[in-house]
């Protein structure tokens, strides 16, 4: 089955939408990300644009400012909820794992 | 040559990573991609270098768009930044590289590649396969009506075959290929649902392989017979228009690289208003009062107007005129019309697959010398009825085919020809004992290889013979069997056989 659009998340839309809770630009994001998780999930540059334009289109983070050729960006409540709903789900496989495979 | 290199690879556009690692094996020889058309690829040759390539689809972007969008140039920017230069932008496709070949690929999401190839691919590949699918459904369709109409002009005629053929290989071919695209999508969906990468294409079966090597025989067969046919200057014409629009684009946008932009874009927009300026001009001229109709002496002659350059080739002189009146002068209008066709040009006569002679005309040497030669024909096959022109001559006609069947189709054709003077099936079915046939000639009239002579059910001979040569057939109809005196025999040999 298809991944519906932004039901779930994948690690990288995850990992952005962790860095624009506060201000910044694409190219600040790729650098956290892999700051953020030792190197192991990369955010190329097209597919954080396209990401991007796609968050941005769906109102989940919304455009800031332009410093040069940098574009900033923020995440909106929108954003957030689903964030939250992410970080929820993703806790609820944790709990279950733990609950049923390791038998705690 | 100039070190540019043209060569067709058979890798689908949908499989970017193979597209990718290929580009960079031909770096690392010192070949830099500069175009991709299809699966057509320029190289410009360079130093050897290890270089990182990425391709990726900007479904948003035109065709149309001379250059890059907003949201295109600030992609490219935010690549830019990361060291990617761009390689080729040709309408949605975008070929960047990188020096570095240890960065962050350009798109890590698999899913989203996904979405841009198949949204792509409805704006391009899809639509434009089915086009090429409908056309060559269209084009088997028109062959088979062609050969019901008429089997012998189909198999006389040298690119009806292979037209027929050509479109039978290409429906199959893009029927082939879009089933296998959206088998590929159907499986790179499920597979993005497990991987976060692009599924790779099928590799290429033999069957594909030959279908495509098939068609590209069948094109080029086509062509050849086209080239050599009455339809050459036609064929002609639409190649130089390509190559001029080609030519004069590629000097107009020689410097618009600097926008990023390759020359396929504008090169497209003046194919596309090229050709269809020619086609408008080449139907304007030949639908434009391309019938003359004259009234001589109380008779209507109609000829259609095929010399352009010399448009007094076109009138029948006065001497022509008279002959005219005195063969058919009583004959209706529509008459008149369905039976004078003149081909104006000696490669048309050249190049006739068929026609019918009065022979009186034959002597007519004023316009014999000028023209090369003068006779009357309905479309290429069709037998027509000399009665009334022969009584008004007051002398006996000779009406005669002449077939020029493609080598493989000898026999055929031959079959054919003596076929079409067998009885109907009512004839046959009254008179069981009746079978009229040809028989092989004891002397072979004009030094042909063979010839037969058609017997009626009693086992006269009748005034119709076939006569074979090595590359034409001739279907003879004589007044009378008995008229073939020697003198005939030369004379016919003047006009017909060593002509």
């Amino acid at each position: 089955m298809p991944r519906e659009k932004f039901q779930t998340l994948t690690e990288q839309m995850f990992y952005i939408l962790i860095c624009l809770q506060n201000e910044c630009c694409g190219i600040d994001i790729m650098e956290m990300v892999k700051k953020m998780t030792d190197g192991r999930v990369n955010v190329g540059p097209g597919t954080l644009y396209n990401l991007l334009e796609q968050f941005n289109d769906e109102q989940i983070i919304r455009f800031t400012k332009t410093i040069g050729k940098k574009r900033s960006y923020i995440l909106t409540d929108k954003g957030r909820q689903l964030l939250e709903k992410e970080y929820n789900r993703l806790l609820q496989l944790t709990n279950d794992y733990q609950k049923y495979a390791k038998g705690e | 040559m100039f070190g540019i290199k043209y060569r067709y690879e058979n890798i689908e556009f949908y499989d970017c990573r193979k597209i990718e690692s290929h580009l960079e094996k031909m770096a690392a020889k010192g070949w830099m991609i500069k175009r991709i058309s299809g699966k057509f690829y320029k190289y410009k040759k360079v130093q050897p270098q290890q270089l990182k390539f990425a391709v990726t689809y900007a479904p948003k972007v035109s065709a149309y768009d001379l250059l890059p969008t907003m949201t295109q140039a600030n992609y490219l920017e935010m690549c830019e930044e990361y060291g990617w230069q761009v390689a080729i932008l040709h309408n949605q496709l975008q070929v960047l590289y990188n020096p570095d070949v240890n960065t962050v690929e350009i798109e890590t999401d698999g899913a989203n590649m996904l979405d841009n190839i198949h949204t792509t691919a409805k704006k391009t590949f899809i639509p434009r396969t089915a086009i090429n699918l409908f056309l060559s459904v269209n084009l088997v369709v028109m062959m088979i009506l062609l050969f019901i109409a008429s089997p012998l002009e189909f198999i006389c005629t040298p690119f009806y075959f292979p037209g027929l053929l050509l479109g039978c290989v290409g429906a199959v071919n893009n029927t082939v290929e879009l089933i296998r695209y959206f088998k590929w999508y159907k499986n790179a969906v499920v597979y993005r649902s497990t991987a976060d990468s692009l599924l790779p294409a099928e590799k290429n079966g033999m069957i594909n392989n030959t279908l495509k090597t098939l068609f590209v025989v069948t094109a080029l067969w086509v062509s050849a017979t086209v080239l050599s046919g009455i339809y050459r200057k036609v064929f002609i014409g639409i190649i130089t228009v390509i190559l001029l629009t080609t030519a004069v684009s590629e000097f107009l946008i020689r410097d618009s690289k600097e926008m990023g932009k390759s020359a396929g874009d504008v090169k497209f927009t003046s194919w596309f208003f090229g050709m269809l300026v020619f086609f408008i001009g080449y139907y304007g001229v030949m639908t434009m009062d391309s019938t003359v109709v004259e009234k001589v002496d109380g008779a209507y002659v109609s000829y259609p107007k095929m010399n352009w350059a010399d448009p007094a080739m076109n009138r029948f002189t006065d001497e022509e005129k008279a002959y005219i009146v005195k063969m058919y002068g009583d004959l209706d209008v529509d008459r008149i019309r369905h039976l004078i066709w003149f081909p104006a040009e000696y490669e048309d006569v050249e190049n006739r697959y068929s026609y019918i002679f009065p022979l009186e005309l034959a002597d007519y040497n004023p316009y014999v010398k000028e023209r090369g030669e003068f006779f009357y024909r309905d479309n290429n096959y069709a037998v027509v009825d000399y009665t009334d022109a022969k009584q008004k001559a007051g002398g006996y006609t000779l009406q005669y085919s002449i077939y020029y069947p493609q080598p493989h189709f000898y026999q055929l054709v031959l079959y054919a020809v003596k076929r079409t003077e067998v009885p109907n099936a009512f004839y046959i079915n009254k008179h069981p004992e009746a079978g009229f046939k040809f028989e092989e000639t004891d002397e072979t009239p004009w030094n042909a290889d063979r010839a037969y002579q058609l017997f009626d059910y009693k086992g006269y001979k009748t005034g119709v013979f076939v006569i074979c040569d090595k590359d034409r057939i001739i279907k003879l109809q004589l007044d009378n069997p008995d008229m073939l005196t020697d003198k005939d025999k030369v004379k016919i040999a003047d006009k017909l056989i060593v002509s």
